[in-house]
């Protein structure tokens, strides 16, 4: 418990993937993980962001506080029957939430490979072919033109994201 | 008019959309096994050529056009098509999700990655790698996500059932390891060697 863990949260894809980190990593049973140290490391690099993410602080708040439930209930001794059932439950279901997390983590990087080979191939776009004879079909309604703006200004938008590079101050 | 240029020069035309083979065959009035012969013949005729740089890929059920793999890092710096433009990791994740449970809402992705997913979804549905699928008879009617053609074409395969799996055996050792309650210590470490090694390469 006293060594020291060191973790940047932003190399996470948020709380779930944090927790498989520290439980391969640190070869910890997961409910040894000293959040404490863990929220405060998130506090501050919040703190360093200059701006509040609070969407995502909010993501590894409630981890954070299933695991202090589940912490706490299993200090405390047997008030009612059930108690300790409940409390295996509740452990349980966060243990099965970070195991198909761990599967589908591994599924997007075989993804990923697979669209590197798809990658190689390169196409040109479709010609467009206008001949005397071409019918307008009128298919198309004022929702159509609509979609097709708004996703060419998403595209753009993910275009100038992609390109912003940020520059931290450690 | 020979048979075989008529392939290609429909290939040709319809680019990166590409043609089903029932379509090609209703252009060129062959049948669909003549057709698929002249596609295997035109490839074969690429694949010997080594002054050309096309060959043909047969991609969510379309004969594509395309250039050479070995032509991918000339043309890296010039084509900056949503195909060959990789995908932040969180996209990732998210479209495998998809892609595997499909249909579902966005609460049941976020609930499975811990972190809220609505960017993501908006970013992916911009590139057509997810749609709306619908939606759900619950309070709220939350709209349903599945892939799209596209997506198929983004991996290279034809059908969803190509999708790779998790191989569960190597998977379940893992498991045991991370929250088994045997002391697995040789596997542990093999396991912690083989991920630290991913990680490298990666």
């Amino acid at each position: 418990m006293t060594e020291e863990i060191k973790i940047r949260i932003n190399d996470f894809e948020g709380p779930l993937d944090l927790l498989l980190h520290l439980v391969s990593q640190y070869q910890m049973d997961i409910f040894q993980v000293p959040l404490v140290e863990v929220i405060e490391q998130y506090l501050d690099y919040l703190h360093k962001m200059k701006k509040l993410e609070l969407e995502l602080a909010g993501d590894y708040m409630v981890i954070a506080s299933q695991l202090m439930l589940i912490k706490s209930r299993r200090l405390l001794p047997s008030v009612a029957e059930n108690f300790e059932e409940d409390t295996e439950q509740l452990e349980y279901e966060l243990l099965a939430q970070i195991d198909e997390y761990r599967k589908y983590k591994r599924l997007s990087q075989d993804l990923a490979d697979l669209h590197d080979v798809r990658s190689q191939f390169y196409s040109k776009a479709k010609t467009e072919i206008i001949t005397e004879e071409t019918q307008l079909m009128k298919d198309k309604t004022t929702i159509d033109l609509f979609l097709a703006f708004s996703k060419v200004l998403e595209l753009q938008r993910q275009k100038i994201e992609d390109e912003n590079t940020t520059i931290e101050t450690e | 008019m020979n048979k075989t240029a008529t392939c290609e020069l429909l290939l040709f035309v319809s680019g990166e959309a590409g043609l089903t083979l029932s379509e090609l065959a209703t252009l060129t009035e062959l049948s669909k096994q003549a057709c698929q012969q002249q596609i295997e013949h035109l490839q074969e005729k690429y694949q010997k050529d080594g002054e050309s740089a096309l060959t043909i890929i047969e991609t969510a059920g379309k004969y594509r056009l395309s250039s050479k793999e070995e032509f991918a890092d000339i043309l890296k710096n010039y084509a900056k098509t949503p195909l060959n433009q990789s995908l932040s990791k969180s996209a990732l994740e998210v479209l495998s999700i998809i892609a595997y449970k499909q249909p579902l809402t966005r609460l049941e992705v976020d609930m499975l990655r811990g972190v809220n997913s609505s960017g993501v979804l908006s970013t992916l549905r911009a590139y057509d790698l997810i749609e709306k699928q619908g939606e759900l008879e619950a309070p709220g009617r939350p709209s349903l996500y599945g892939t799209t053609e596209f997506f198929l074409d983004y991996i290279g395969i034809n059908d969803l059932s190509e999708l790779p799996e998790v191989d569960e055996t190597e998977f379940l050792a893992e498991k045991q390891v991370l929250f088994g309650e045997e002391n697995t210590e040789n596997l542990a470490n093999e396991e912690l060697s083989k991920e630290e090694e991913e990680r490298e390469n990666q």
